[in-house]
């Protein structure tokens, strides 16, 4: 019964059959030599499949790759755009996220539109503090929302609002300054000496960026990334489009859906809700602003600014908080930070500084209610008030929004936790970082932190950033050792 | 009395327990079922190699490969609502990607191809005498595999190069126990035969 099955001879090399039948396998393999050859033939043949399972396995996946992120993308892009617009804000920064890792992916491979600077400057610059220039009603959203004065120290991954009237300008590490206008919101996801990654989720920016050489530098908004290529340009997101004009230099502005597509100095390009674009000019209010804003950017070397205070407790645009140099910065941003008389580093202001409201608005925040302390608008300057609202639909974009984000400027950590915890499965975690950091780090919050904590971990994990996570989870385990999600992080931390 | 005929008992092991690999790779699909984007991405990263090897075995190292690696995650993609952990993911995915190997299989040979000299899917590693051999071997491998029908050479791959069990490949690729054990057998003959050939050929 035995005889001459060579698939019996398989599996008896492969040890595969019970020890009955490979007895009597082996017995009529003694007398067998048919058999006994065929087994070599088996044995040949299954060497030859050891051998190619046991080979390294190379392959290149640049296109798959490419392919792969492209439909997450669009994917992404799509469910995005397809929210009726409240939803849609939320949208915007599932893609947002996407967005950011699909462009660190890019920039690894050849054929990535890397954004090439319009200058290179060397040496690179010293890291300046990441700091608000000059504000009013200007506070950072999260677990403690506060107001946010002149010179007030800022860090990536806060998220700022402005009042509907307020504004803000801000410096970034790479020397960069941004304007941040009225009933607008931004999300600092990243701002490093060397790249710089900003998320709009309402409202007006202009931005002057510096020459300073870094990975990268893009705005994200409703879903579109603009990538800066050149110097000085704004962004504005309604509820009925977005809208990017630039004066200097060149922007790569990618929308979710259709083709990407550059805009150069003097012109602007709106996109409708549809993304469908139109092409134009720069607005003379644009033009004034963005030269405004980029003047005390990139000449370093220019001598300060003459300040003309303006009316009443206004502040004159850019003027006092308008560093001559990065040193000059960095002694101004300390003197804020002292809450002290104007800085000596303006001793040539021609404004009798120091009595000024506008001068001192640093100290409010410590005075005044959270609230209501640098409230006033700055008073109407050459440059207002068109510049802050080129796009007059931003206004109602911000009053709609404030249905949603505005109400409550205060967020519970419960309201924290929850929105973390929702950001995780849209890619947006890492705006909440620094807020869940906080309130892990506060054991007072009892089972607020331990959620926070691993919260934060899960972040990262969905971030890719394998050794954050790791490093989280470890953290939580130490805190934790009997806490609710050991098994979770017992399983990343060890992995 | 032919051994496919034998009731064989499943000796071969069951698949193990989920490890901690698998128990990411379920964690990453729940965040896809939740239109979590970017937890495919990974989930690419992580089992792309699998794949890559798996249908080069399937179809042959040929030069659109890349064409179906996407095209396997594609319908991956499409799947994931689909799987409610009834099995493995790793089982789920090789249901998938035995699926796009067969329709292009199927076309190949609606097509009449010529195989011709099949390029082999191992590649470099360090020891030249072993990567030559290993290059040998795969080239007959290779060069056998594609002397076999697109199911057969499913169910012999999946086992013989993929480590996995009848009952895992009978999950996979929706098919009868009896069936892939049968197809299992057959291809094995078919295998050995064709190496038998290909090297009695050679020397
Ligand atoms: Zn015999």
């Amino acid at each position: 019964m035995m005889r001459h099955d060579e698939s019996l001879l398989w599996e008896y090399a492969a040890r595969e059959l019970p020890s009955e039948d490979a007895r009597l396998v082996q017995h009529h393999l003694t007398e067998c030599p048919e058999c006994q050859e065929k087994l070599t033939d088996v044995r040949t043949a299954r060497g030859a499949l050891a051998a190619v399972k046991g080979a390294d396995f190379r392959f290149t996946y640049a296109k798959a790759d490419a392919a792969i992120a492209r439909v997450v993308e669009k994917k992404m892009a799509h469910a995005a755009f397809s929210r009726p617009w409240v939803l849609g804000l939320s949208g915007a920064l599932v893609t947002a996220g996407l967005l950011l890792v699909a462009y660190g992916f890019w920039s690894k491979a050849p054929p990535a539109p890397l954004p090439e600077l319009a200058e290179v400057e060397a040496p690179a610059p010293r890291p300046l503090p990441l700091a608000v220039e000059r504000a009013a009603g200007l506070t950072v959203i999260g677990a403690q929302t506060r107001v946010l004065g002149n010179g007030a120290a800022l860090a990536s991954g806060d998220v700022l609002r402005t009042e509907a009237k307020g504004e803000a300008t801000l410096r970034l590490p790479e020397g960069s300054r941004l304007k941040l206008g009225g009933g607008a919101q931004l999300s600092l996801t990243r701002a490093d000496s060397d790249d710089v990654a900003l998320q709009l989720e309402r409202g007006h920016l202009a931005v002057a960026a510096s020459h300073a050489q870094r990975k990268g530098f893009v705005v994200h908004t409703e879903g579109m990334m603009v990538t800066v290529v050149g110097t000085r340009f704004a962004v504005t997101s309604s509820r009925d489009g977005v809208e990017v004009a630039v004066a200097e230099g060149k922007v790569s502005v990618e929308p979710p859906v259709g083709l990407p597509q550059f805009v150069s100095a003097g012109q602007r390009v709106r996109f409708d809700s549809r993304w469908r674009s139109q092409r134009g000019s720069l607005t003379a209010a644009e033009k004034r602003e963005l030269s405004a804003l980029g003047e005390s950017t990139a000449d370093a070397v220019k001598p300060p600014t003459p300040v003309v205070p303006a009316h009443g407790g206004g502040t004159r645009a850019a003027a006092p908080a308008t560093p001559t140099s990065a040193s000059d910065l960095k002694s101004l941003v300390a003197d804020a930070a002292l809450e002290l008389a104007p800085p000596p580093s303006r001793p040539a202001d021609p404004a009798p500084a120091p009595s000024k409201p506008d001068m001192t608005g640093l100290e409010v925040p410590l005075l005044a209610s959270p609230v209501e302390s640098v409230g006033h608008p700055p008073a109407p300057s050459p440059t207002t008030p068109g510049d802050w609202a080129p796009l007059p639909a931003a206004k109602p974009a911000s009053a709609n929004a404030s249905k949603l984000n505005d109400e409550s400027p205060e967020e519970s950590p419960d309201e924290v936790l929850q929105r973390a915890d929702r950001s995780l499965s849209h890619g947006t975690c890492d705006r909440f970082l620094k807020q869940l950091d906080q309130l892990a780090s506060d054991a007072s919050r009892g089972p607020r932190a331990e959620k926070a904590r691993i919260i934060r971990a899960r972040c990262f994990d969905a971030q890719m950033r394998v050794r954050d996570a790791k490093e989280e989870y470890r953290r939580y385990l130490m805190q934790y050792p009997g806490g609710q999600y050991v098994d979770e992080a017992r399983h990343i931390a060890d992995e | 009395m032919s051994a496919g005929a034998l009731s064989l008992q499943r000796v071969i092991p069951t698949p193990a327990p989920p490890t901690a690999a698998e128990l990411k790779l379920m964690r990453l699909v729940e965040r896809v079922q939740q239109d979590d984007l970017t937890a495919f991405e990974e989930l690419y990263r992580l089992t792309r190699d699998e794949v890559a090897r798996t249908l080069c075995h399937l179809v042959g190292r040929r030069s659109d490969l890349e064409d179906l690696i996407q095209e396997t995650y594609l319908r991956l993609l499409k799947a994931v609502p689909r799987y409610k952990g009834q099995s493995r993911f790793r089982t789920f995915l090789y249901g998938v990607t035995a699926n796009v190997a067969l329709m292009h299989l199927r076309w190949w040979r609606r097509r009449r191809e010529d195989l011709g000299d099949v390029p082999d899917c191992a590649s470099e590693g360090r020891d030249p005498e072993a990567v030559a051999q290993a290059a040998e071997a795969a080239r007959l491998v290779q060069r056998a595999l594609a002397t076999m029908s697109a199911k057969k050479r499913i169910v012999f791959v999946y086992h013989e190069l993929c480590d996995m069990g009848p009952e895992e490949i009978a999950e996979a690729t929706d098919t009868p126990y009896n069936t892939v054990r049968s197809r299992l057998h057959h291809a094995r003959m078919e295998f050995t035969a064709a190496m038998r050939g290909l090297t009695g050929a050679q020397s």
